[in-house]
């Protein structure tokens, strides 16, 4: 099994999910065996330090663009968009790297750039889809992540909703 | 333009930005984990920065990496924003840096929303050698409540009020002992920080009219001749706090009251938690406005003592937990425009979790867990 998002970059959103998975279910990380970011998607700021602690080892850090590309690549996108995402951004453009994000506009932004990007519930929908998880597991995932309070697609989170959810 | 030319013009650039906020070039280099040189050098134009750096260097500045090195000119427009706090704190480069990207969120989200804000904050300074403070304070503050068409009800909702003057209100956490409020000027924007406490609403509602109170009373403070202001020896903290009492509570409403209701014939700690169901403040800001008034004889201390007698407090409580009968308006900190604003364009799908958390400055956590409240509100049967 090597799916596209073995190769992707994760945002922070998302590295906070699997963290949550993690924590419920340590065999999920057979799912994600390979996981890539940029530095600042795991600073103080953005992510709690006990996260950062149990994420950082399971996470590459990929090398960023120079500033001038970083500047140019990003010109064009949305206010919306966190400082990090559009860092996170410019590197997969740039490294011509898959993305997994919880973010809809970062997600446009980059299916724009014709750049595969997903979220963890599509990730999740595709290992049902693919049977490497049963429709009875996706929804013991979704109510954990729903008890931590990640909601990963519109409530209530259930394989039936997840089943004619689009991301993004 | 030549690489030379690229590093010293970024170099100057961000020592501008870092001379803007008053921060060190070794308070810099030590919080992106960079030597006191590494930072010179950069600063000088002999070394560029790596982009690695470059984003540790604008986070740590408050600004976005395009001020800081691209062509978004913001902060160069008003590179002098001025700021107001105890002077103690006023210094700590941490809060300017919170105060600047809270400017910058509010900026944002109003662009995002297309919501802009337009400000109809009074002028009331004024001169103390040509007036008497004791004199044109209580009657600024009556002027506001005025304008505001405000009398007896409310004051919890001061974030909702300052809106309506155009300025912006938010509340914000920082670990800095002595910090409950903060007034921003930069350009045409007003802000107020609040410091979130959790509890004793009362005394955040105090803070928010004495900043209120600099704003109206001391604008020429909120300019780069601030410091030679502050320097004449004017108490302008004491002429706020004046300020804050007559605007809370005003001298004809609270003298009614006082003598309608006959509390004179009251011990003066059961007179004050009658007057705090009236004007829904602070017991202690309640004393205060008696003793302007010279409705009661009784000292600090020894209301002090009193409270702590009538409370079942023994040795040293802190005056914020002594309190009685605090008010329970747990939704005042959710309540300002700019809590509303973020909420409705997560709602609206305009912004995802991770602006949520850069806006509020928090970390994407923390945002994931308050973006997921909004979507599943706490709610309560009414039927027994």
């Amino acid at each position: 099994m090597n799916p596209w998002w073995n190769s992707a970059l994760y945002d922070t959103c998302s590295i906070i999910t699997v963290d949550k998975m993690l924590l419920d279910d340590q065999t999920l990380m057979r799912f994600f065996p390979s996981m890539a970011t940029v530095e600042p998607c795991l600073d103080k700021d953005n992510l709690r330090a006990d996260v950062a602690g149990r994420m950082r080892p399971r996470v590459t850090l990929v090398e960023m663009p120079v500033i001038a590309d970083i500047l140019r690549l990003t010109a064009g996108l949305p206010k919306s968009l966190s400082e990090t995402d559009r860092v996170l951004y410019a590197t997969a453009v740039h490294a011509k790297r898959p993305v997994v994000t919880g973010d809809t506009d970062l997600a446009n932004a980059l299916k724009r750039a014709k750049i595969a990007v997903g979220n963890i519930a599509m990730i999740i929908k595709e290992l049902v889809h693919s049977r490497h998880l049963s429709p009875a597991d996706c929804d013991r995932i979704l109510a954990a992540l729903d008890a931590r309070k990640d909601a990963i697609i519109p409530r209530p989170q259930t394989w039936s909703r997840l089943k004619i959810y689009k991301f993004p | 333009m030549t690489n030379d030319n690229i590093a010293t013009a970024i170099g100057e650039r961000l020592r501008r930005h870092r001379e803007i906020i008053g921060m060190k070039v070794n308070q810099l280099a030590r919080q992106i984990g960079a030597s006191r040189n590494t930072v010179t050098n950069y600063e000088a134009g002999k070394t560029v920065p790596g982009a690695a750096d470059l984003i540790k260097i604008a986070r740590v500045l408050g600004c976005t990496l395009n001020e800081l090195v691209g062509n978004d000119d913001a902060a160069e427009q008003n590179p002098r924003f001025a700021f107001r706090a105890h002077r103690r704190i006023e210094k700590d480069p941490d809060i300017r840096v919170a105060a600047r990207r809270f400017l910058r969120a509010y900026r944002e989200i109003e662009a995002i929303m297309n919501a802009r804000l337009d400000v109809h904050l009074p002028d009331e300074s004024f001169d103390p050698s040509e007036v008497s403070a004791d004199r044109w304070i209580p009657a600024a503050a009556s002027r506001c409540r005025e304008l505001l068409g405000i009398r007896l009800s409310g004051p919890e909702r001061i974030a909702l009020l300052l809106e309506r003057l155009g300025v912006r209100t938010l509340f914000f956490d920082f670990e800095s002992k002595g910090l409950d409020g903060i007034s921003v000027i930069q350009g045409d924007m007003s802000l107020i920080m609040l410091h979130r406490r959790g509890k004793a609403v009362e005394r955040t509602i105090t803070n928010a009219a004495h900043e209120f109170g600099h704003l109206v009373l001391h604008p020429h403070l909120f300019t780069v001749q601030a410091e030679e202001e502050l320097a004449n020896g004017r108490d302008y903290e004491s002429e706020a706090k004046l300020f804050a009492r007559h605007f809370l509570v005003p001298t004809d409403d609270l003298l009614r009251v006082w003598k309608d209701e006959r509390l004179a014939h009251l011990h003066v700690e059961h007179a004050l938690l009658l007057l705090k169901r009236v004007f829904h403040v602070s017991y202690w800001l309640l004393f205060h406005r008696l003793r302007d008034e010279a409705l009661t004889p009784v000292e600090f201390p020894q209301l002090v003592a009193r409270t702590k007698r009538l409370l079942g407090e023994t040795g040293t409580a802190r005056m914020e937990d002594l309190e009685p009968q605090p008010m329970q308006t747990e939704d005042i900190e959710s309540s300002t425009r700019f809590h509303r604003l973020i909420r409705s364009a997560f709602l609206q799908e305009k912004i995802g979790v991770a602006k949520v958390g850069e806006l509020f400055q928090i970390t994407v956590d923390r945002a994931k867990e308050i973006t997921f409240d909004w979507t599943a509100p706490k709610h309560e049967s009414v039927v027994e």
